[in-house]
């Protein structure tokens, strides 16, 4: 659980919210990170995954990716469809934390959505 | 006719709301939903009696399927940490969702614009509404199956449905004039 140093030295934790254009990472070695992960936890970073539900409206769901996680709405249709085809989608990954915040929003606006170790 | 939600105020940044003719309906389903949520949790004003009430009351996924889905699990798989997350966000979850039950009622009550933090609380309660009356009528992707055992809840359901998707077009900037609905280009 908390607390487990993995040590297995990832460099491609993209820091969530910072939007990826389009899905495509650039650059993956040389990314500028923040020191600040030694203060939380371990580096294997989490995933927050909303789930496919009946009820919620597609245009709600794409609403609520652009605003809450500020990605542009050609981003956040495609999470939204990914979301409604596919079952899931991962749609911001990070710290536990970032994670916890994330899930914990995103159950405010009424989407079904869970935080898991991305391994 | 008017849409019930149109931009509006200053610069059209906020929403001009008029729930009028669904005041009753909406009054209805939100006492529902409050009578759902429950009472605000007293927190003792010893803070010893307070932490002792977080630590004893460690908070699981409710047994009521429509509780269920408005309070889900943070975790799956993992019932320590789903509890962990439930101790850290469940009570602001029920605070924001009561406030926003609120938020509507008092719109529904007195047509005018209301700011855009005040529209999202619209939308939330809207939200709301539906996972409550969409998790009770057994909603699937198929459509709703449960329609003929209450019909009040199955029109309700479809009403609620409307105002949601006309309130995220204007939020999204898709409204499509007055009497558009459902299809904006």
């Amino acid at each position: 659980m908390d607390g487990v140093p993995s040590g297995d030295g990832r460099v491609d934790a993209v820091s969530p919210r910072s939007g990826t254009m389009g899905g495509v990472s650039i650059a993956p070695t040389e990314v500028e990170r923040p020191q600040t992960e030694g203060l939380t936890a371990p580096d294997v970073p989490w995933v927050t995954v909303v789930w496919n539900d009946p009820v919620n409206l597609m245009t709600y769901v794409a609403f609520v990716f652009q605003e809450y996680f500020g990605y542009n709405r050609k981003k956040a249709e495609k999470l939204m469809l990914q979301v409604h085809e596919e079952g899931r989608s991962a749609v911001s990954n990070g710290s536990r934390e970032e994670m916890e915040r994330d899930v914990a929003a995103l159950h405010g606006y009424g989407l079904w959505a869970t935080m898991q170790q991305d391994r | 006719m008017t849409a019930e939600f149109a931009p509006g105020g200053p610069d059209e940044t906020g929403v001009h709301v008029d729930l009028g003719e669904w005041a009753w309906v909406i009054n209805l389903y939100v006492g529902d939903l409050e009578d759902l949520l429950g009472p605000v949790a007293q927190i003792p004003s010893d803070p010893l009696d307070a932490l002792a009430a977080t630590i004893k009351e460690a908070p699981e996924l409710p047994s009521d399927p429509v509780r269920a889905r408005l309070l889900p699990d943070g975790v799956l798989d993992d019932p320590e940490a789903a509890a962990e997350f439930r101790r850290f966000a469940q009570t602001t979850l029920l605070e924001r969702k009561r406030a926003d039950a609120e938020a509507l009622r008092e719109a529904a009550a007195s047509p005018g614009v209301v700011d855009p933090a005040r529209a999202r609380q619209l939308l939330g309660a809207l939200n709301d509404l539906r996972l409550m009356l969409g998790t009770r009528l057994g909603v699937t992707e198929g459509g709703v199956l449960a329609g003929g055992e209450d019909l009040q809840a199955y029109q309700s359901y479809g009403l609620f449905t409307h105002l949601q998707g006309l309130l995220v077009d204007v939020l999204a900037g898709d409204w499509g004039g007055p009497g558009a609905g459902d299809s904006a280009p």
